[in-house]
């Protein structure tokens, strides 16, 4: 059989891991399977995911402090001190054991309970997380690819089919292609299990595809996975034809919605708004330069690969389009290195306000930043929107208005740092790089500064 | 970082004698002052009594690990000490504890410690561990030990 646990002492150095060994010394010796979470003061550690929770008979909450079991909600929960853990751990797993199992599979009843009042808060956190964890691996694959491919094949390595580089980078841009998709489809599956995943990751898709970006799959995931619930609150189909919820009814209706949802209410209206960003930024040509970096720098940085982060980056790439030095490439080229790079040093500045999981991407985060891959930031911003975004648009609106000040100037529309090493790609290289270097200082130290720790 | 980092020859008491738990504290606390780990005696042994009197850390199996975390501790450190004859410590199990770790760890400062300690924990729920400790002689007995458990 399998259980799961969680362990939990007040000072989180001994008891905790006591109570955590004792439980699985006990429960391999009488031949079962048991994973526990320990939640002590070095964080939380073996995190007990979606899938340990369905396999699980029963839950063990050995702990002397206070341990959230909205997780558990409709599962057999037996709660105990960490000392009755660690004095005889054999006779807990005894009773989970005979715990009385309930008749319906833990993890539908556990979708049925919703979060309410201030559990709602970290429900919508824990959905996000749960939407980016999936997500990051997507970015990093696809980032590096790219990077690699890039450097294998130069800039315009796409230009070149069936290329040893070419297809790394098309692999990579296939890996950028799903993130956004995947994004929304566990959301979704964060909030109403598996048949949440079909219309959360078309939502995603639709939202890559109309221009929305990953804003938009952050929307459509939530969507999609309160759409499922609302289906199988409100339809009740006759006993009969309850075998038709799971794979016709909830998939097909909810996609549906999704799709009506995604097309008049989302994609419209952003259809208009691009159109609209254009033109408004074609009239800000003439401008005063330093301003007009600025306000490229903050369009960089606002969506990663979104809308605004298009528009800005589509209206440098024309003015490099005729071969001609351009600063406005140049700007959105510096502002959009700057958001992985901030926060790949702010994963090092302040280690505690990130988990495992993002100070490994942080890692990653340099390369991709370095490369100008600014999607690299995404599962940062989409985990933490209001304190990210508005920490790397100042550090990307720093490098952009300065970049534009000084005049630096680039004749290709992709490359990163690794172009800055030709001869005649970048003028004015010095106040360019100290451009790079002071956004990402910027970025870093506000970032640093608005992030919570993580919470244990 | 491992256990045996955290713990000093000098914080290794073999075949000490003591009547209460808190002398055993002393012994081992003035240890600590010694090799530097921890600045205000008085204060880190108010602390471990504090934590104590939240609920003993008799364990069980013979085992106790008074622990905290203080304002007078400099660097986080690891003490043992078996006793030749165990005193109470209101175990879990009623048994007399005759193996002390005692733990000091800064209030401020890196988790990496905290990793190591968590591990000793971890080791101490194994009573053929608890074997060798009771049959080492001398000092590096006892860190190796540990070192062939911990990995």
């Amino acid at each position: 059989m399998k259980f799961v646990a969680i362990t939990s002492c007040p000072t989180g150095i001994a008891h905790t891991y006591m109570a955590a060994e004792a439980l699985q010394v006990a429960a391999k010796e009488m031949g079962h399977d048991i994973k526990v979470e320990t939640q002590g003061s070095v964080g939380v550690e073996n995190v007990l995911t979606p899938d340990d929770l369905a396999q699980a008979k029963a839950v063990i909450i050995a702990a002397d402090t206070s341990v959230d079991k909205s997780r558990f909600a409709g599962m057999t929960v037996i709660e105990v001190s960490t000392k009755d853990a660690i004095k005889d751990a054999k006779a807990l797993i005894t009773r989970a054991v005979n715990a009385k199992g309930s008749s319906i599979s833990p993890t539908d009843q556990v979708i049925q309970v919703k979060p309410e009042g201030k559990e709602a808060k970290t429900g919508i956190y824990k959905h996000l997380m749960t939407g980016v964890s999936f997500m990051i691996p997507f970015v990093v694959a696809g980032g590096l690819l790219i990077a690699i491919g890039f450097a294998i094949g130069g800039i315009y390595v796409y230009k070149v089919p069936g290329s040893f580089g070419e297809t790394l980078f098309s692999a990579g841009k296939a890996a950028f292609a799903l993130m956004v998709p995947v994004l929304g489809a566990y959301i979704a599956f964060s909030i109403a299990d598996r048949p949440a995943i079909v219309p959360g990751m078309i939502g995603g898709y639709i939202a890559a595809s109309n221009g929305s970006g990953f804003l938009g799959a952050m929307v459509a995931g939530f969507a999609a996975g309160y759409i499922v619930l609302a289906i199988k609150k409100y339809i009740k189909p006759p006993k009969s034809l309850q075998g038709l919820m799971p794979i016709l009814i909830i998939p097909v209706l909810s996609t549906a919605i999704m799709g009506l949802l995604m097309f008049y209410v989302i994609g419209k209206p952003m259809t208009i708004f691009n159109t609209t960003l254009a033109a408004w930024l074609t009239s800000l040509s003439g401008t005063n330069a330093a301003l007009l970096g600025i306000i490229l720098g903050c369009m960089m940085a606002f969506d990663m690969g979104g809308p605004v982060n298009k528009a800005a980056y589509t209206f440098g790439a024309a003015s490099v389009a005729s071969g001609n030095p351009s600063a406005i490439m140049a700007a959105v080229m510096i502002s959009g290195m700057v958001p992985p790079l901030g926060i790949a040093l702010s994963t090092v500045l302040t280690k505690k306000k990130y988990t495992l999981e993002e100070r490994e991407a942080g890692k990653a985060n340099w390369a991709l930043g370095l490369s100008f891959i600014t999607e690299g930031a995404i599962p940062f911003a989409a985990a933490d929107p209001l304190r990210v975004i508005p920490s790397i648009m100042v550090g990307s609106a720093v490098a952009g208005g300065i970049s534009m000040a000084f005049g630096s100037t680039i004749i290709v529309p992709h490359g990163g740092i690794w172009v800055l090493a030709i001869p005649h790609v970048v003028t004015n290289l010095v106040p360019y790089i100290l451009a790079l270097l002071a956004g990402t200082i910027v970025s870093a130290l506000i970032l640093s500064a608005v992030k919570k720790p993580v919470v244990k | 970082m491992k256990i045996i980092d955290l713990l000093d020859n000098e914080s290794i008491l073999l075949d000490l004698k003591a009547e209460t738990k808190e002398e055993v504290w002393e012994t081992l606390a003035h240890s600590f002052q010694e090799i530097g780990a921890v600045h205000n005696v008085e204060q880190y042994l108010a602390d471990v009594a504090i934590r104590e009197s939240k609920g003993t850390t008799g364990v069980g199996f013979g085992v106790a690990i008074p622990h905290a975390k203080s304002e007078g501790v400099t660097k986080p450190a690891l003490a043992m000490a078996r006793l030749v004859k165990g005193v109470n410590v209101q175990s879990m199990d009623d048994s007399q504890a005759d193996l002390f770790f005692l733990i000091a760890a800064p209030i401020h400062g890196e988790d990496i410690h905290l990793r190591a300690l968590s591990k000793l924990a971890r080791l101490l729920m194994h009573g053929t561990f608890l074997e060798s400790l009771r049959k080492a002689k001398t000092q590096e007995d006892v860190k190796a030990a540990i070192e062939a458990n911990e990995s």
